[in-house]
């Protein structure tokens, strides 16, 4: 056999073999007698949604404005709640105890420490300049100088976010800026503070606020959106690092009226943006084990497959199928019926 | 003996009125109570065994249930046969028993391998052996109906208000709800909820059904009382649920409604039914096997009144099949043909006695006779059906024989004016014909009796006709030995023996004609003989069948839709092929559509299956002539909505077809193998074979293959890295899909159950492989995972019913015939499925159906008439002390069974087994004629007569007797062979036989007998 009766065979056997397929999948109107047969077209859909993992609303990592305090004090009496709102220099907590007093008598300390090293600072720069005193003094004195003032300034710091009380052993703690307040033990943690200090909150901008999930690797690419029962908000970040099977995405700042509160742990479906067609999910049928739809050509009703990729709501099934346009029409009733005629069953003998 | 029992009847003439008049007393009272149906008990003993699981695929439902327990059962003694089906979720194994097997030592036997098998079963396994019920038992359905409640309040109505209720009815063996919505609290986790509380599915349920009890303590004794103690942790409602705590999470208890949403939900369904194009609820009501149905319906019907009156407003309970309808009209029918049949046989005696007074005293021995078969029938607990009052009807002719010969001899000696006292007359011409008369009354049971030992359906159909038959024929024998010798003796005058005019006239023309085929003889016999060789040729044509199909008035059409088809879309085809039928056809009044399985599993039909009941208004309001017509009519308007089998049945005839093959069809072609792809695949072949010959209508083949499923297959490494069984995973799945029950709420006596799972109406919420994939999974280490990451999801196909008989499984191709007789349509396709099929190694094929009976039926005729025609001779060996006359009388049984094939043929009646008993029927009354005849020859030998005179003389001295016998006989049946009610189909093709029988035997007895007997006699004295 040569090349060209074997190309002219193959041709042949393919073409068998489509009349073949064509005869089994089509069904003409009018073999259909009085079934109820209703039509839709076929939309083109652009993006469909997908449950995702739980959704967590937390703060993006690293941007809450932690409220460190030199001191340990041994009471701390929260004035406003864990993820409050609060204004800038809004007494958020009292704080007692002898630790205050020692804080207190330690920052005028510092500062009577500074003004003597500085005094001396001052008074010893001309001379060191003109060399009447030996540069290995000087250096001892602008030592002592500036570790003064970095022992103040560690304190003052601190002071400016302090007020003092009429009893010396207490003071009240003020927000730095404004923000949502929280609680030491429920604020990030990501850096690590020193022994020395004690974190006593967290002051976070309610920008910051996010909603985070987890997506299929094979879906980050598509993900456009998140959704709750509550809100709709768009993707602002994906991370780049794989947690297992999943990417962690973050949303954009959560809008006004969303209704998720920071730590709320929410069911949250993902939008994806997919460029495929959607019919009602009940004319969806199976043959031969192959997704399929009844598309309408002129007076035949052609089942063509489909691949399924989701669902846009439960009512429409989300698809993609080649040599399909937007508009076709699409049976929407008796398909069982219509797909029994297909299966052999059917008429009365 | 006989002599002194006539003699004591007439010496004691108060005592046998007063026996007598007690006996009708009881026959009235018997009447009265008889238990009435519309059919004999036909079903065998059999005990049904449902098994439900959940979930489960059929194949699964087989290897891990059926299986199991066919193995257990099969070991059962006296069993016949043990078969099952299994589907979807649902196994149904049927065990019949031989013959008179106790039912209930039967279901002990069931029960016991049962028990020893339950611990091998799937915990999810639930169910047992169904109500004691037959077949049959199905007898009277409702819907309810109130358009302001929803279909789940109306199904709440029927579970809780009216099956208990119906239940207590004496002879209700349940109450099968069908349709509707049953009410669940559905509990929907929130699995975000979940897994911030770090709960799993595992643990909830746990919980919660640990906390969902009421316990039990004890008593404590309290000064001189004693105090029970419980505990009560059990909610009652849905508030109390919520409230429920199912655990803590850092030191704070958690109440189930913190995990998600508690609402009113409902069951998965596997079935609904819709009335009218809409869905509602239908209960359909077992009877007890054994029951008397009429009483049950009766009650059942008394009962439904005062509940409804309790209903809601607005509530109106719709019956559209009651069988106390079909027995009243089938009773009707019958009860009229025996009405009938008694005024004309009173009618044909007055004509021929020619006096008042004799008809009266014969007339008087049908009440009579009828009211003491109704006596006997009570005390052997024989039922008032169509089958037992036709064999009434059958004897009402034959029954007065014996009274009108005992009369007619009365009449003559009476007439004779002899010098002697009046009762010593009664008693000479009682004593002289006594034992021609029990000779005869002998023949007619002799001829009955084999009937008896029919085995399968058509015993039990026609046991009850012949019992009757046998104890009118002896009621009759005593009625004419006491009763009418001491009735004649107050009745009866010395002038009654008068011959009528005109039957002189036509003795007188008998005479002449007589003597004419005398002349002629060779030519008459040349005559007959062509007769009968043509007869034999007819019976060659004949159609055959196994039983005329009672029309029930009734119509269910049968529908399959595809396979793999879901409730929602299989309902919406019934609403159209339902609203269609109700525009085209103002026949149909309302149409109730059943589809898939009943609550009880009694017919665990598949989602594609749909029983459509057509109920129809007053035939004299229809367009067409007939049933046949609606039915073609319909079919023509069905053949519109193409893709779907369509099938046509009636109520009973669907379940006796069940019943005998265990599908319906009257042809039952069974493929016996193992692998379901070619089971699939012989069984549509054959169905083509099948579709192909003549008369083969409602062809189908069962859909094996069809199942689709979706095989969630774990992958190991990633379900053990979290902890995730494949069980856990099942029951996550499960509950997602299609809930998971994990208790109870009890209130009052309603049982609510709880459920885990956010379903819509009992349907998941994904409608999509794809959404199933994506769905997300809360491991035990209360991460999540899509689905698709834990799990191949894979698309694979498996049967979606797996039917097997004796352990093996099979396919069914089934198949009515119209037009044609089943065994030739049978033969047909023996030979196209032999000569085209080839079967692989360990497959074979059997042929089942109504085909089987009629084989078994005429296996069973085939070897009872030769014993019935041996019994015949010997009685008339003893009667007339030769062989030569013995043989002579019955020769004249070819000619009366060529009658009966020249009336089948004439009315294109088939030959049935209802004909058959006709021809046996036949057979008595032919030799009783013959007798009548020949024994008459007998006694007049000794005048010393010429042989031609006496042949002559002899004839026209007995054409009265002869006329009287065949004609009652004829015309007690007359009304069967004309009557048109459901129920007449049975028995008309009897009478046919019988009436056609009678006039040829009639006129072979009048002519060919006596030339026989004279040229018989002339030889031997030559």
């Amino acid at each position: 056999m040569n090349y060209t009766t074997f190309r002219y065979l193959l041709v042949l056997f393919s073409m068998v073999l489509a009349c073949d397929v064509h005869a089994s999948s089509s069904v003409s109107l009018d073999n259909l007698g009085k079934l109820s047969l209703t039509y839709t077209p076929i939309n083109a859909v652009s993006a469909m949604e997908k449950p995702a993992s739980t959704g967590i609303v937390k703060v993006l990592p690293g941007s809450p404005l932690r409220i460190i305090s030199p001191m340990d004090p041994q009471k701390i009496e929260y004035l406003v709640a864990h993820g409050q709102n609060v204004k800038q220099n809004q007494r958020i907590a009292m704080l007692s105890g002898s630790e205050v007093h020692h804080f207190r008598d330690n920052l005028a300390a510092k500062t009577a420490l500074l003004e003597i090293t500085k005094s001396r600072f001052d008074k010893n720069r001309e001379l060191a300049s003109v060399n009447a005193i030996s540069q290995d003094k000087w250096l001892n004195i602008a030592q002592q100088y500036y570790d003064a003032q970095l022992t103040w300034g560690h304190l003052n710091h601190f002071a400016e976010m302090f007020e003092p009380h009429s009893d010396e052993d207490m003071g009240y703690l003020l927000a730095p800026s404004k923000g949502i307040f929280m609680l030491p033990e429920q604020a990030p943690t990501d850096i690590e503070t020193q022994a020395t200090e004690t974190q006593l909150g967290a002051i976070v901008n309610p920008n910051s606020i996010r909603l985070t999930t987890l997506v299929k690797e094979s879906e980050k690419e598509f993900v456009e959106a998140m959704y709750t029962d509550s809100c709709s908000v768009e993707i602002e970040k994906i991370e780049k690092i794989s947690h297992r099977f999943f990417v962690r995405v973050w949303s954009a700042p959560l809008p006004e009226g969303c209704a998720l509160q920071l730590g709320a742990q929410v069911n949250v479906r993902v939008k994806l943006s997919v460029s495929a067609h959607s019919v009602p999910a009940a004319s969806v049928f199976y043959l031969h084990g192959q997704a399929s739809i009844f598309v309408r050509h002129d007076d035949t009703l052609k089942a063509v497959p489909i691949t399924l990729i989701g669902n846009t709501d439960n009512d429409s099934a989300v698809f993609t199928a080649p040599n399909l346009a937007n508009n076709d029409e699409v049976l929407t009733s008796s398909i069982s019926a219509v797909q029994g005629i297909l299966l052999g069953l059917g008429g009365i003998e | 003996m006989i002599g002194r029992i006539v003699q004591f009847a007439l010496v004691q003439r108060l005592f046998i009125l007063c026996i007598f008049l007690a006996l009708i007393f009881f026959g009235y009272r018997a009447w009265q109570t008889l238990p009435v149906d519309a059919f004999p008990d036909i079903s065998p003993t059999q005990v049904k065994v449902i098994m439900k699981a959940d979930g489960m695929t059929a194949e699964e439902m087989e290897a891990q249930i059926t299986q199991p327990i066919e193995v257990e059962l099969l070991g059962i003694p006296h069993q016949t046969i043990l078969r099952s089906t299994t589907k979807y979720a649902i196994t149904s194994i049927t065990l019949d028993f031989e013959e008179g097997t106790d039912i209930y030592w039967a279901r002990q036997q069931v029960n016991a391998r049962l028990a020893a098998v339950s611990s091998i079963l799937p915990s999810i396994a639930e169910g047992g052996i169904a109500p004691m019920s037959t077949p049959l038992s199905e007898m009277f359905m409702f819907t309810i109906e109130n358009p302001s409640l929803s279909l789940q309040e109306r199904k709440s109505i029927l579970d809780w208000e009216i099956r208990p209720a119906l239940r207590t009815v004496a002879g209700v063996a349940d109450v099968n709800v069908l349709g509707g919505y049953t009410r669940t609290f559905q509990f929907a986790p929130d699995i975000a909820k979940l897994n911030a509380f770090e709960f799993n599915i595992d643990q909830l349920s746990g919980a919660l059904q640990q906390a969902n009890v009421n316990g039990s303590v004890g008593r404590i004794k309290a000064g001189v009382d004693s105090l029970v103690i419980r505990t009560e942790g059990r909610a009652t409602s849905i508030d109390t649920l919520g409230d429920i705590i199912v655990g803590n999470y850092q030191n704070e208890p958690i109440a189930l409604r913190q995990l998600g949403t508690i609402s009113l939900g409902s069951l998965t369904r596997y079935g609904g039914v819709t009335r009218d194009g809409k869905e509602t609820t239908q209960a359909l009501i077992v009877a007890l096997k054994d029951s008397n149905t009429a009483e049950v319906v009766n009650n059942v019907m008394a009962k439904l009144a005062a509940i409804e009156k309790t209903l809601p407003e607005g509530t109106t309970l719709e019956v559209f099949y009651n069988r106390k309808t079909l027995i009243d009209t089938a009773v009707g029918t019958i009860t009229s043909a025996l009405g009938q049949a008694v005024i004309i046989v009173i009618l044909v005696l007055g004509l021929f006695l020619g006096n008042v007074r004799a008809s009266f005293v014969v007339a008087l021995v049908i009440p009579v006779v009828v009211l003491l078969t109704f006596l006997a029938m009570k005390v052997t607990g024989l039922t008032a059906n169509l089958m037992s009052l036709g064999g009434l009807v059958i004897a009402i002719g034959m029954l007065v024989d014996g009274a009108v010969v005992v009369v007619e001899n009365t009449v003559s000696q009476l007439g004779k004016a002899q010098n002697l006292p009046r009762l010593h007359l009664i008693y000479r011409a009682t004593r002289a014909v006594a034992v021609p008369v029990i000779a005869g009354t002998a023949i007619v049971i002799v001829v009955f009796v084999p009937l008896l030992t029919l085995t399968g359906l058509e015993g039990k159909l026609f046991s009850p006709v012949a019992m009757t038959i046998v104890y009118a024929m002896l009621a009759s024998l005593l009625t004419a030995l006491t009763l009418i010798p001491v009735v004649a003796s107050y009745v009866l005058t010395n002038k009654d023996g008068t011959t009528p005019g005109y039957l002189t006239k036509l003795q007188a023309l008998y005479r002449h004609s007589l003597g004419v085929l005398l002349a002629h003889s060779k030519l008459l016999v040349a005559g007959v003989l062509c007769l009968l060789l043509l007869s034999g040729v007819l019976f060659g044509h004949l159609g055959k069948t196994f039983m005329p199909v009672m029309d029930e008035g009734d119509i269910i059409v049968q529908l399959e839709k595809s396979p793999t088809i879901s409730l929602a879309s299989s309902l919406a085809l019934d609403k159209q092929v339902e609203l269609a039928l109700l525009s085209e056809f103002p026949e149909i009044k309302h149409i109730v559509a059943r589809t898939g399985s009943d609550e009880l599993g009694l017919d665990p039909m598949g989602l594609n299956e749909t029983d459509i009941f057509l109920q129809l208004s007053p035939p004299d309001t229809w367009r067409f002539k007939n049933k046949g017509e609606l039915e073609t009519a319909i079919r023509d308007a069905l053949a519109h909505f193409p893709g779907m089998n369509i099938g046509f049945t009636q109520p009973i005839q669907m379940r006796v077809s069940e019943m005998l093959t265990g599908t319906t069809g009257t042809l039952a072609i069974k493929i016996f193998g193992s692998d379901f792809t070619q089971l699939s695949t012989t069984a549509n072949e054959i169905a083509d074979i099948v579709r192909n010959q003549d008369g083969a209508v409602d062809v189908t083949a069962t859909l094996i293959e069809g199942g689709d499923f979706l095989s969630v297959i774990p992958k190991p490494g990633i379900a053990l890295d979290y902890g995730m069984s494949t069980s856990s995973l099942s029951q996550y799945l499960k509950m997602q899909v299609s809930g998971l029950h994990v208790g109870d709420v009890i209130k009052g006596r309603v049982r609510t159950p709880i459920y885990f799972g956010d379903l819509n109406r009992g349907e998941a919420l994904f409608t999509s492989p794809v959404q199933l994939k994506d769905l997300m999974i809360l491991m035990p280490n209360n991460e999540m995972l899509p689905l698709s990451t834990l799990a191949d999801i894979k698309r694979t196909q498996g049967p979606a019913i797996i039917e097997r008989e004796k352990a093996l499984r099979f396919s069914v191709v089934t198949s009515n015939v119209e037009g044609r007789d089943l065994v030739g349509f049978v033969d047909s396709v023996r030979n196209a499925v032999a000569s085209t099929i080839n079967l692989p190694a360990g497959y074979s094929v059997e042929y089942g159906g109504e085909f089987e009976n009629q084989i078994r039926a005429s296996k069973n005729l085939m070897t009872v008439i030769p014993i019935v025609i041996v019994i015949i001779i010997l009685i008339l060996f003893t009667i007339f002390g030769r062989w030569s006359l013995a043989l002579l009388i019955l020769a004249n049984v070819p000619f009366a069974l060529m009658g009966g094939v020249f009336g089948l043929f004439v009315t294109g009646e088939y030959l049935s087994v209802p004909a058959s008993v006709g021809f046996i029927a036949l057979l008595g009354v032919a030799v009783l004629n013959g007798v009548v005849m020949i024994s008459y020859y007998e006694d007049l030998k000794g005048k010393a007569m010429p042989l031609y005179e006496l042949v002559k003389s002899g004839a026209v001295a007995r054409l009265r007797p002869i006329l009287m016998t065949a004609t009652t006989a004829m015309f007690g049946l007359l009304p069967l062979a004309f009557a048109s009610g459901p129920g007449a189909e049975i028995q008309r093709p009897l009478a046919i036989v019988v009436i056609g029988g009678l006039i040829t035997s009639t006129f072979i007895t009048l002519y060919l007998l006596p030339i026989g007997y004279y040229y018989w006699e002339r030889r031997k004295h030559a």
